[in-house]
C-alpha cells in the first residue's frame, strides 16, 4: 500500500452565525495515497468544495475548523499562516470551478502568472515570462505568446481553465486539487480539460483530489472514490469496485441518476453518435 | 481610444447647450422683472419709463428664443454681461477674479482627501472589526452628522482662538488655507473612507481573491495589487464626481473663513440679486460637471481592459 | 416589526430622543423659561443661571429658550420638506412605473439629470432665482430630493407588478385604484420609511446650513442654522455661544441616521 501524502482526520467545519452554529462538515476522516487520485462525489451542497477550502485554511473567520490535516508531517490547521501559505501554490496546487472570475479582471494573463512563479519558485522575471511560456506550450495552446497579454475577459471559460491548470502544474506541487473544474466549462471545452487531467495523471508524479459532482467525470479519472452527502462521507473505496458493487442507497442513486441522464442522452442524440462518443469515454 | 474620446466628447454637446438653456430659462422665470431689479438695485426709482429704457438695454423685450440665441452668442464669446450692482464691472472678470482662489481650496481639500481616505478605508477593510475599523467608523458616524459650518467654526475658534496658531480668515496670510480645506474635506473623507472600504470589502469576497490565495501570493500584494486596484477602478466615478461637489460645497467654507472665491461672489449675488453673477455661476457648474463627467468616464475607459476594447 | 423595534435599544433610545425634542417644539409656549425674542442690554452674554439656565446671547435673550423655540423652523419645516418630497416623489414614481412607454421615459430622463447634478448648486438656483427665505429653501429641497422617492417607488411598482398577487387582484378585474392602495402602498412604505429617516437627517443640515448664511431663515427668528450664526459673529469674545446649537443639530441628526440605519436593519432581515 502507497504512503498517504495527505492525511484527513476528524475534520469538522462549523459556520457561526451571530447566534446560532450550523455544522457543514462534520467529522470526516480521509487519506490520499501518493501518485495516486481520489475523487470526491456528491451532490451540491454536501460540502465537498468546503473539505478542500478547510484544507488549505482558506475559509474566513465565520468558518470554526476542528480536527487534523497532515501534509508530509506538518499539520496544517497548527501551522503558522506563513507556512501554510507556502504550501498553497508550491506544495498544494488548486484548480478552481469558475475560471471566468478566478483571474484579477485588471492584470494580464502574463501578469498574474508571472507573480506567482516569482512568488513560489523564487525566480527572476525574465526566467517566470519563459516558465509562463512553456505552461501554456505544454497546454498546447495555440498562439501562447498572444495568450500571454490577453486580459482575462478576452478568453474563453475553457482557456482560463486550462491556464489555470498550466499554472498549477508549472508549480510542480505534490498535490493537485481540481474543484469541479469542468462545471463551468462548456461542453467542447470539457472535452479538453478533462483529456488534461487525464494526461497528468499519466505523465506527472503528482496525487489529485478531483472534486465533482459528475460520477462519470470521477470514474473516468479517480483511482479512489468518496462519496460525501450532507457533510458526511456515506462510503469511500476504489473506484472501479465501488461502481459495481456498491451496497450503499446514495451511492446507488448517484450512479442510477447518471444512468438515466445518460439513457436519456442516447435517445435524444440516437445510438451512433453516443456510441462514438462513448467510446471516447466520457460518458 | 481616440475614437472614444471623440465620440464621448460629441456626446457631450447636447448636454452643454441644455445646461445654458436651463440656466437661461431660470432667469427668466423669476418673480420680478429683470429691468426692475435691476433699476432697484442701483437705488433707482423704477418708473415706467426707467424700466422701458432698462429693458432695451437688457435687450429684454426682443421675443424669447431671439435673446437666448443672443445669450449663447455672447456666452461663447466668453461675455456675461455686466454685473447688475457694479455696472463697469464684467461677470467674467468678477468670475475670473475669484476663480483662482476657489480652485486652489477645491484642489487642497481635494488632496486632503485623497490622501487620508485611501489609506484610511484600505486600512479599515484590511482591519475590519478592529479596534481602528471602530474608531474610525465612529468618526465616519460624527462626520456625516455634524454640519460642516459647526465644524468649521469649531476650528476656527481651536487653532485660530484659542491656540492661534493660523489666520482665522481671508487668504493673503501664510497658511491661511489650511483650516478652510481642512473642514472642506472633513465632510468628503467620511463619505469616501466609507465608499473605498466597502468596495475593499467587497472586492475581498471575489473569486479572484481567493484564486490569488490559492497561488500563494502574500496578502500584502493581492491586498495592494489587486484588491486596492479594483477597488479605485470602482471608486473613480465618485471621486470624480467629487470634484463638483468641492467646488460647489466651498459656497458655505468659504462665507465662514472669508475665502474670497466664487462660492462667496455667488452668495453675495443671491443677496444682491445680482442675476448675471447667479446665471453665470450656474452656467458654470454645470459645464464643470459635464466636464468632470468627461473626465471620468475617460479615465474609467483607460484603466478598465474590459471597457477599452471594441471601440 | 413592533416588537422587534422594541427590543432594538438603539433604535427605542433615538425614537425617545426625537419624539421628545418633537414634544418639546409643540408645547414651545409652556416649556420655554423665556420669551426667546425678548432682548435685555443688560443681561448681554450672561452664564447659566436659574433665570437663563443655558445663558444669553449678544442681545441678552435666552440661549435655550431659542434652542426651544428652533425646534420648530428646523425640525417641523424639515419634516414637512419630506413630506412633501415623499408625496411628490411617490405620485410621479407610481405614474412613471404605471403609465410605462414614452411618459416613462421622459419622467426618467428627467429624473436621472436631478440626480447626477450637484444638489447645492441646485439649491443656490433655485434660492438665488426666487429670492432668500425659508419657503423658497424648502421649494428648493424638494426640487432636488424628489427625484430619488420618483426613482425608488418607480422600480418598486414595476418589480411588484409582476408579483403574482397583484396579477391576480388583475385578473379577478380589481380597479388599479384598489391594488395601489391596498397591495402596493403597504409595501412600499417600509423603504420609503427608511429612506425618508435617513433624509430628514441631511435636511436638517441643508435647512440650517441655508439659515446659517442667511439665506433660510432670517433673523430675529430663533433657529438653529441662523442662532450658529449669530454666535460666529463673536467667536472670539464669547465663544461658548456656538455649543448648545452644534449639539442640538449633531444630536437630532445622528438620531434620525441611527433610527434609519436600526429600520433599515428590522424592515430587511435579508442585508444582517
Amino acid at each position: 500500500m502507497a504512503t498517504e501524502i495527505l492525511k484527513v482526520n476528524n475534520l469538522k467545519v462549523q459556520h457561526k452565525d451571530h447566534t446560532t452554529s450550523r455544522d457543514i462538515i462534520s467529522d470526516i476522516s480521509f487519506g490520499l495515497k501518493k501518485n495516486r487520485c481520489l475523487g470526491i462525489v456528491g451532490e451540491s451542497g454536501s460540502g465537498k468544495s468546503m473539505t478542500c477550502k478547510a484544507i488549505l485554511g482558506l475559509l474566513n473567520n465565520s468558518f470554526d475548523v476542528k480536527g487534523d490535516v497532515i501534509f508530509n508531517d506538518i499539520h496544517l490547521l497548527k501551522a503558522d499562516k506563513r507556512k501554510i501559505r507556502h504550501i498553497r501554490g508550491k506544495e498544494i496546487s488548486m484548480i478552481l470551478q469558475n475560471p471566468m472570475t478566478a483571474f484579477d479582471p485588471l492584470y494580464p494573463i502574463q501578469e498574474q502568472m508571472i507573480e506567482t512563479f516569482i512568488e513560489n519558485l523564487a525566480v527572476s522575471k525574465k526566467e517566470a515570462l519563459n516558465l509562463s511560456l512553456k505552461a501554456l506550450e505544454d497546454m498546447y495552446m495555440h498562439c501562447p505568446k498572444d495568450v500571454l497579454k490577453k486580459y482575462p475577459h478576452q478568453l474563453s471559460g475553457g482557456m482560463l481553465q486550462r491556464i489555470m491548470i498550466g499554472i498549477a502544474l508549472a508549480l510542480k506541487p505534490s498535490i493537485i486539487i481540481a474543484d469541479e473544474p469542468t462545471t463551468a466549462v462548456d461542453a467542447i471545452n470539457v472535452v479538453k480539460v478533462m483529456e488534461e487531467f487525464t494526461r497528468i495523471k499519466e505523465n506527472h508524479n503528482t496525487s489529485m483530489i478531483f472534486i465533482s459532482h459528475d460520477l462519470g467525470a470521477v470514474a473516468r479519472i479517480a483511482d479512489d472514490v468518496l462519496v460525501m452527502k450532507d457533510g458526511e462521507i456515506v462510503e469511500q473505496g476504489e473506484t472501479q469496485y465501488l461502481l459495481r458493487n456498491s451496497k450503499n442507497q446514495h451511492t446507488r442513486y448517484l450512479i442510477d441518476t447518471r444512468k438515466a441522464l445518460v439513457d436519456r442522452f442516447h435517445l435524444a442524440v440516437g445510438q451512433g453518435e453516443a456510441h462514438a462518443i462513448r467510446s471516447k469515454g466520457y460518458l | 481610444m481616440k475614437k472614444y474620446i471623440i465620440k464621448r466628447m460629441l456626446m457631450a454637446l447636447p448636454m452643454m447647450l441644455a445646461v445654458s438653456f436651463v440656466a437661461f430659462v431660470l432667469i427668466n422665470l423669476i418673480p420680478a422683472d429683470p429691468a426692475e431689479v435691476a433699476l432697484r438695485v442701483n437705488e433707482i426709482i423704477p418708473t415706467e419709463e426707467a424700466i422701458e429704457g432698462m429693458r432695451e438695454e437688457l435687450g429684454l423685450n426682443k421675443p424669447y428664443f431671439q435673446r437666448y440665441i443672443t445669450w449663447l452668442w455672447d456666452v461663447l464669446h466668453l461675455d456675461f454681461g455686466n454685473s447688475y450692482v457694479n455696472k463697469d464691472r464684467t461677470v467674467l472678470g468678477e468670475i475670473t477674479r475669484s476663480l483662482p482662489a476657489t480652485l486652489e481650496l477645491a484642489t487642497a481639500s481635494l488632496f486632503i482627501v485623497m490622501v487620508v481616505s485611501i489609506p484610511v478605508g484600505v486600512l479599515c477593510a484590511v482591519f475590519k472589526d478592529s479596534v481602528f475599523d471602530r474608531i474610525v467608523r465612529i468618526f465616519i458616524f460624527i462626520g456625516t452628522a455634524m454640519p460642516n459650518y459647526w465644524v468649521g467654526i469649531l476650528l476656527i475658534w481651536l487653532f485660530s482662538v484659542k491656540l492661534d496658531l493660523v489666520p482665522t480668515g481671508g487668504n493673503r496670510e501664510a497658511g491661511a488655507i489650511i483650516l478652510p480645506a481642512i473642514t472642506l474635506s472633513l465632510t468628503y473623507i467620511s463619505t469616501y473612507v466609507r465608499l473605498i472600504r466597502n468596495n475593499m470589502l467587497e472586492n475581498m469576497t471575489e473569486n479572484y481573491v481567493f484564486y490569488a490565495k490559492v497561488r500563494g501570493l502574500q496578502n500584502r500584494s493581492i491586498i495592494l495589487k489587486h484588491v486596492l486596484k479594483n477597488s479605485l477602478q470602482s471608486s473613480v466615478t465618485a471621486l470624480g464626481m467629487s470634484i463638483v461637489q468641492l467646488v460647489s460645497g466651498t459656497v458655505v467654507i468659504e462665507n465662514i473663513f472669508s475665502w474670497p472665491g466664487i462660492g462667496r461672489l455667488c452668495i453675495t449675488a443671491i443677496f444682491n440679486r445680482d442675476y448675471p453673477i447667479i446665471q453665470a455661476y450656474i452656467l458654470m457648474m454645470g459645464i464643470l460637471f459635464i466636464f468632470c463627467n468627461l473626465c471620468v468616464d475617460i479615465l474609467h475607459h483607460k484603466l478598465d481592459p474590459r471597457l477599452r476594447e471594441g471601440i | 416589526m413592533l416588537k422587534k423595534l422594541i427590543k432594538d435599544k438603539i433604535a427605542v433610545i433615538t425614537l425617545i430622543i426625537i419624539l421628545t425634542t418633537m414634544m418639546v417644539g409643540v408645547f414651545a409656549e409652556e416649556i420655554a423659561p423665556n420669551d426667546p425674542d425678548k432682548t435685555s442690554i443688560i443681561s448681554k452674554y450672561a452664564e447659566g443661571s436659574q433665570e437663563f439656565p443655558l445663558g444669553t446671547d449678544h442681545l441678552g435673550r435666552c440661549i435655550l429658550s431659542r434652542l426651544i423655540y428652533g425646534i420648530r423652523p428646523t425640525v417641523f419645516l424639515s419634516l414637512l420638506t419630506m413630506l412633501c418630497t415623499i408625496v411628490i416623489g411617490t405620485a410621479i414614481g407610481m405614474i412613471s412605473g404605471y403609465a410605462r412607454g414614452l411618459l416613462d421615459e421622459v419622467i426618467m430622463r428627467i429624473v436621472d439629470i436631478m440626480l447626477s447634478f450637484p444638489s447645492q448648486v441646485m439649491i443656490l438656483a433655485v434660492v438665488g432665482m426666487m429670492g432668500v427665505g425659508i419657503r423658497n429653501v424648502i421649494i428648493a429641497s424638494i426640487a432636488i430630493k424628489w427625484a430619488w422617492y420618483a426613482r425608488m417607488i418607480r422600480s418598486t411598482v414595476i418589480k411588484y407588478n409582476n408579483k403574482n398577487y397583484i396579477l391576480y387582484a388583475k385578473t379577478i378585474g380589481t380597479r388599479k385604484s384598489f391594488i395601489i392602495t391596498r397591495h402596493m402602498l403597504p409595501n412600499i412604505l417600509s423603504e420609503i420609511i427608511v429612506l425618508a429617516t435617513l433624509d430628514t437627517g441631511w435636511v436638517i443640515i441643508s435647512i440650517s446650513t441655508l439659515s446659517f448664511l442667511g439665506l433660510g431663515v432670517q433673523a430675529p427668528a430663533a433657529e438653529w442654522g441662523a442662532m450658529l450664526s449669530e454666535a460666529k459673529n463673536v467667536i472670539t469674545s464669547h465663544p461658548t455661544q456656538m455649543l448648545a446649537p452644534g449639539l442640538a443639530i449633531l444630536i437630532l441628526v445622528s438620531s434620525f441616521n441611527m433610527l434609519g440605519d436600526s429600520l433599515r436593519d428590522i424592515l430587511d432581515p435579508k442585508e444582517v
